[in-house]
């Protein structure tokens, strides 16, 4: 069983192991939702929680961050058109196909993720 | 005498209707979730809380090795659909490419009338704004958005 699972239709991306919930989107922009499948979460990746990172990728408190996340099956997605990964939804809502959290602060996310031992392996359901 | 009278009224009624009526096709996602041209953009507004109603771009080939093909996609890839607020659908007629959006190969071959290659730019309102068997460069393709 997957680490995390973002359900498309319910808009939620949950870590049922430490219980916990944020509110998510994928696309509708350019080709569309993740698909379906199961994904690695490149922990290592992640960028630090800042005002560093492009505006698409800030939450309402103009800080934001992007963690990678690479499909286990074989796909075009994030070939063309930038890389797949999690992030706040920031400017326009509507994300390319990565999930953009819409809570007001997704701080909780990134900081669950930061906490996560660097070789522990995290994997994401999309359904 | 009568009856010709009609056939070329209704002939120019659809001319009509045709360059001022949207654009109906169906399109699915990666899920497999079904659409309809003519609702999609304003329940993507309504779902995704968004500004406008997104436009809609069709890729049609009747290979995804054809050469126009490959192009376009490039030069799509190169145009923000988020900035631009626009999607894609791949109608391809040799094989469904189900990990975005896409057109069954039967509407697909429709699409393409026979030819190899055709991208159609559609507005807000699911109205085509440019038809084209011809690679659209990236200014080109922005100034469609944009209208």
């Amino acid at each position: 069983m997957a680490d995390l699972i973002f359900d498309i239709k319910q808009k939620k991306l949950t870590w049922p192991s430490k219980n916990l919930s944020w509110n998510a989107i994928s696309g509708p922009f350019g080709a569309g939702a993740l698909p379906p499948g199961l994904y690695d979460i490149s922990r290592r990746e992640i960028t630090g929680y800042t005002n560093k990172v492009d505006v698409p990728y800030r939450d309402k408190t103009g800080m934001g961050f992007f963690v990678p996340i690479y499909p286990k099956f074989n796909t075009n997605r994030g070939k063309t058109g930038g890389r797949l990964g999690i992030h706040p939804d920031g400017n326009k809502p509507g994300t390319l196909g990565c999930i953009g959290i819409t809570d007001a602060n997704a701080k909780g996310f990134h900081d669950a993720v930061r906490v996560t031992a660097p070789n522990v392996k995290l994997t994401l359901h999309v359904k | 005498m009568k009856t010709s009278m009609w056939i070329v009224l209704l002939i120019v009624l659809s001319g009509c209707v045709s360059t001022s009526e949207s654009a109906e096709f169906r399109f699915y996602d990666a899920h497999g979730e079904e659409y309809n041209s003519l609702t999609a953009p304003s329940n993507f507004k309504k779902e995704f809380n968004l500004d406008a109603q997104p436009k809609m771009v069709i890729v049609a080939t009747s290979s995804s090795s054809n050469p126009e093909y490959k192009e376009q996609i490039d030069v799509i890839s190169k145009v923000n659909a988020e900035e631009m607020e626009y999607l894609y659908v791949i109608a391809n007629s040799e094989e469904e490419q189900s990990q975005g959006y896409y057109m069954t190969r039967e509407d697909s071959a429709n699409i393409l009338e026979g030819t190899t290659f055709k991208i159609i730019v559609f507005d807000g309102l699911s109205k085509a704004i440019k038809e084209s068997n011809q690679v659209i460069g990236i200014n080109e393709f922005k100034n469609y958005l944009t209208k």
